[in-house]
């Protein structure tokens, strides 16, 4: 594992250093992100924000991963919402994302010079799980709830969904857009959650797409670089796999 | 200044992971100090969400033309009663946890009954033929489903197959790329490449 760790350091490393030296690494299209470019022409045109869900986990739990590619899709939001006055509707359901949630909007606000502008009321942390708020469980129907009245009451451009979710939360927040026929971009990295992701969204990210965020979005060489790191370790993963069934096969091993 | 977050960020990573990778007393040591200090962190992170959240209730209520500022009436309310309902008897204690059984698990009970509907919805849009994609979905979702009835045990060993061979697959592969991808997140976190904590 530790040995595995030390390749992938490796790999990211020398891409990251070649991205800086001004190497180019072609982006195969992903639907989710180009939608996502387009939708804040829409959101300024129409003067409605865009609700963005950070999901139910914090940063500082196993699915921490999944709330730090919700915040680079978070970023880019915000970039674009302070730009165009309209700057997007974010909830969470895990306490300690939200004074991240908030620093990530009030540094883009002042990197672009409106601090003034910054409200954070537009971070909101609708309803936590009672229960444990160490472990993110996948039955926060409160927050699901709270975020529902919010997507079928409120006047949006879009709704983001990027993060940790359980089945039933992902789906009570996403079936009722869908029957409105909102535009959904969103994502999530369980497995479980991928048919509620498939059948609900208009533009779905599958798994490990959310993480590539901030490669997409942003393109900064440090996203772009472990982005070719996950590659390489995808195909030394496969041509093991692969190495290890023929070697099976043939008795050799 | 700015260099402090993230010193910090990588000390106490390197940390954290050294002491999943080596047993080391000085290690396991530092490691359950910052288990502790997160549940602390937690604690006062849930402080300022109730902050946040008494905020936003409160600009609905005072500037009263948003809709449905009456439901926020109600947040704060029921905000107030179960937190000096919590001060006041400690947790656990027989009124909270009747209201837990009785108001909070009754509630979520109505909406995971809304679950079933929100299912059969998604999956009636989910599973329209409308290209080849979608009309292989269809197929296997048809298998699966045929294939649990006991009059139809023709389409049993189809089933297993379905769930066995390309729905473990693609779960599997999914899956990889998810722990690839959580890797690559928390290295760029842990040499302070990606810092959403400072500025």
């Amino acid at each position: 594992m530790l040995s595995a760790l030390l390749i992938f350091l490796v790999i990211f490393f020398f891409a990251y250093w070649a991205v800086k030296r001004g190497a180019r690494f072609t982006l195969r299209p992903i639907a989710g992100y180009d939608a996502l470019k387009g939708l804040f022409a829409r959101s300024a045109e129409a003067g409605l924000p865009v609700h963005l869900s950070l999901g139910t986990a914090g940063v500082s739990d196993r699915f921490a991963a999944d709330t730090a590619a919700a915040l680079n899709v978070l970023e880019y939001l915000s970039e674009r919402g302070a730009v165009s006055a309209a700057p997007p509707i974010v909830t969470l359901a895990h306490p300690t994302a939200l004074p991240v949630a908030q620093d990530v909007m009030r540094r883009v606000y002042r990197q672009l010079g409106y601090p003034d502008e910054f409200d954070g009321t537009r971070a909101r942390l609708l309803a936590s799980d009672p229960f444990n708020f160490s472990t993110p469980r996948t039955d926060t129907f409160a927050y699901a709830v709270a975020a529902m009245r919010l997507l079928t009451q409120e006047k949006l451009a879009a709704n983001v969904m990027v993060g940790h979710f359980g089945e039933g939360t992902f789906l009570l927040m996403s079936e009722p857009g869908a029957q409105r026929g909102m535009i959904q971009i969103g994502g999530t990295s369980a497995p479980e959650v991928l048919p509620f992701v498939h059948a609900t969204m208009t533009h779905p990210l599958i798994g490990e797409e959310i993480y590539a965020g901030g490669a997409y979005l942003s393109g900064k060489p440090a996203h772009i670089g472990s982005l070719f790191a996950q590659d390489a370790m995808r195909w030394l993963l496969v041509a093991g796999m692969v190495s290890a069934v023929l070697l099976r096969t043939l008795g050799l091993f | 200044m700015r260099l402090l977050p993230t010193a910090i960020a990588i000390g106490v990573g390197l940390v954290t992971l050294l002491d999943y990778f080596f047993t080391l007393p000085l290690l396991d040591g530092l490691g359950f100090t910052f288990k502790q200090w997160t549940i602390i962190l937690t604690a006062f992170a849930l402080l300022l969400g109730l902050i946040n959240l008494v905020r936003v209730h409160l600009t609905r209520i005072v500037r009263r033309n948003e809709a449905s500022a009456g439901y926020s009436v109600i947040v704060l309310l029921t905000a107030v009663l179960v937190l000096g309902l919590g001060l006041w008897f400690k947790l656990p204690s027989p009124p909270m946890t009747w209201v837990f059984d009785h108001v909070y698990m009754p509630l979520q009970g109505t909406f995971f009954a809304l679950v079933a509907f929100f299912i059969a919805t998604a999956a009636y849009r989910a599973l329209r033929a409308r290209n080849l994609e979608t009309t292989w979905m269809l197929l296997a979702a048809l298998i699966v489903l045929l294939g649990q009835m006991p009059i139809l045990g023709a389409l049993a060993d189809a089933r297993e197959w379905v769930l066995n061979v390309p729905s473990t697959a693609g779960m599997r592969g999914i899956l990889i790329g998810v722990a690839l991808g959580t890797i690559a997140t928390a290295l760029r976190l842990l040499v302070g490449l990606d810092r959403p904590y400072s500025e």
